[in-house]
């Protein structure tokens, strides 16, 4: 880790996250190619592409969940260290900073929406197993502060009246946006989030373009999203990034992209 | 002051401290001659089988993994609390603390080897050691008396011996086996409602959303199985004093199967659940349908009982017995709540 550290990385102040040519082979498949852009500090930034672009995978390179092939993925944490992530390991990604949803609702079936936001609070603790093992005071002290937390939380995203409730049955948009909540559980710097508006209707997404901005705003991170709802991505990016085939279409603001014409044959087909 | 009454009611602590109360009471009616001793033997069997089944809820109920070799972990407990008292001398908790020493090591072992795979496989490679260990205990005759099995009869419980003092000793015996299913329970309510419990949980449900909520899946896994080893081995060094007789051929793949299946059919993740699963699976055929007559001349028939019952919670009730029970209670609450308000209108 240390040597990791030490092996300073030039990063734009402004730049938390550079992507610098990450390619992600899967045998004789290319899913990224040589891929790379900058995601500034503060700005909600899109990834967009036909399906099959390798979006999902370039998170997942990000988040270790994959090690990519080639490529170097160079982020600003929270202490304003650089670090290279490629070395980090994937259960280490959201120490520095970095937390992530999943394009089909990834949460925790068998325990409850709180339970779901202390799982997510799980770096927080400090206590140990013998802590837990024995409910030490140490252990107790931890736990409310950090229940408090959660409830603070789901007050926010007025997810408060579902604490109680196991996952299963609720409605789509809430579970989309108990993700959401997790995610700010782990004091973030940098979220990603893998199709927030996958399955939801038009309300519900409108309900999350204002979440979303919420969080922008109030718990100042930057948000690096996928997306396919081009309402969505066109009305809250400050910055699109197209790709096809794992290839880099574009780059720049969403009225460039609108009206980028390698973008609009990757999408429409050309002429 | 009732207040403080419901609240003590409605403790988990609560549950367990009249359940040890009443098999204490088990034990002493027994001493009064009401309880045949054959059966407190039986029930015996059912509380450190429920002390294994704890453990084990721990790796398949909260982790989600299925280990096959639970068996040959009881049988490496009996044979270290023998070896640590007739052979090295040493005093019962001495031995026993050097026996989770050992079962710390043994787990993370074994764990290191097979937890980076899982569902099947992982049963598979465990069943595969389970029978390297069962062959050693055949084959290293001098220190376990291979097939022939294994006689020690002078253990030494906080003074009482089987031969100066053979009721007290009884006496003792069971309620050290009471005394750590009681604190194994409190134990295991600590764990599973606490991060560790819920890192656990987290992982079966989901190892991706667990490995972005910075869990170390590894970790937890084996933390998980060596938790469940501690507990088969220690299981073990409480069978040993009781029954003060083990020999390989006793903690074979049936065990193993058999504790699977009480976690299964009473409720893989709560204690009550564990222990009811024990009491049908180890306990009912001897305690219970032995009493029937039909049972009693056709002896096999009580295989064809559980085995039918294993089938059908499986089936129709994935979540075990402990669940059906909750579900009948909340059925006669309302089936009262209903013919209260009957009552009242008539």
């Amino acid at each position: 880790m240390s040597k990791v550290i030490h092996a300073e990385h030039t990063l734009d102040p402004n730049v938390i996250l550079s992507v610098q040519g990450l390619t992600m082979k899967f045998g004789g498949l290319v899913a990224v190619d040589n891929l790379s852009f900058d995601v500034k500090k503060g700005e909600i930034f899109g990834l967009i592409g036909p399906n099959g672009a390798g979006k999902t995978t370039v998170f997942n390179c990000i988040t270790q969940f994959y090690k990519p092939t080639s490529g170097e993925l160079i982020y600003r944490d929270n202490q304003d260290k650089v670090v290279k992530l490629n070395h980090v390991k994937v259960h280490d990604v959201v120490r520095h900073g970095i937390v992530r949803t999943f394009q089909n609702v990834e949460l925790i079936w068998e325990l409850n929406i709180l339970e779901n936001l202390l799982i997510a609070g799980h770096t927080l603790y400090k206590s140990n197993f013998f802590d837990h093992l024995f409910h030490t005071p140490r252990y107790k002290k931890e736990e409310k502060v950090i229940r408090e937390k959660a409830l603070k939380v789901l007050n926010d995203l007025g997810l408060t009246q579902y604490m109680y409730f196991y996952p299963m049955g609720l409605p789509y948009g809430v579970l989309k946006l108990i993700e959401l909540a997790r995610t700010l559980m782990t004091n973030p710097k940098l979220i990603i989030l893998d199709e927030p508006a996958a399955g939801l209707n038009d309300l519900e997404t409108e309900k999350l373009t204002e979440t979303i901005r919420k969080i922008q705003n109030e718990f100042n991170c930057t948000i690096f999203l996928v997306e396919h709802d081009m309402g969505l991505v066109m009305k809250l990016c400050d910055t699109i990034c197209a790709i096809s085939f794992g290839k880099k279409l574009a780059i720049g603001s969403p009225a460039q992209i609108k009206a980028d014409p390698v973008v609009q044959e990757a999408y429409l087909g050309g002429e | 002051m009732q207040n403080t009454f419901r609240n003590l009611k409605n403790s988990p602590l609560f549950g367990i401290f009249i359940f040890s109360i009443a098999i204490v009471l088990v034990r002493l009616l027994g001493n009064a001659g009401f309880i045949k001793q054959s059966t407190i033997d039986f029930l015996s069997i059912v509380w450190i089988y429920t002390i294994v089944g704890l453990g084990y809820s721990l790796l398949l109920g909260y982790t989600g993994l299925a280990s096959l070799g639970t068996a040959s972990f009881i049988g490496l407990g009996t044979y270290l609390v023998s070896f640590a008292v007739a052979s090295a001398g040493l005093p019962l908790v001495v031995a026993f603390i050097i026996g989770i020493a050992v079962a710390i090591i043994f787990g993370t072992l074994v764990g290191f080897i097979s937890l980076r795979i899982e569902g099947m496989y992982l049963a598979i490679i465990t069943l595969g050691l389970a029978e390297i260990m069962i062959e050693i205990f055949r084959k290293a005759r001098n220190i376990t008396g291979g097939d022939g099995g294994l006689r020690y009869e002078s253990f030494n419980l906080f003074g009482f011996t089987e031969g100066a003092n053979a009721l007290m000793y009884r006496n003792m015996v069971y309620f050290i086996v009471v005394a750590v299913l009681v604190v194994s329970m409190i134990l295991f309510l600590n764990i599973v409602n606490s991060p560790t419990g819920r890192a656990m949980l987290s992982i079966k449900n989901s190892t991706s959303a667990a490995q972005a909520m910075g869990i170390s899946v590894l970790k937890y896994r084996l933390l998980a199985f060596v938790l469940a080893t501690i507990m088969a081995v220690i299981g073990g060094m409480l069978y040993m004093p009781y029954f003060e007789y083990t020999e390989p051929g006793i903690f074979n793949l049936a065990i193993s199967l058999n504790i699977l299946a009480a976690v299964i059919v009473g409720g893989s993740k709560s204690i009550w659940g564990v222990t009811l699963g024990t009491f049908v699976i180890f306990g009912l055929k001897d305690i219970v349908l032995k009493q029937i007559p039909f049972f009693r001349t056709n002896g096999n028939a009580v295989y064809f009982f559980t085995g039918a019952l294993v089938i059908l919670i499986v089936m129709y009730y994935p979540g075990g017995l402990v669940k059906l029970f909750a579900d009948l209670k909340i059925k006669i609450q309302g089936w009262i709540k209903l013919w209260k308000t009957k009552g009242g209108k008539a």
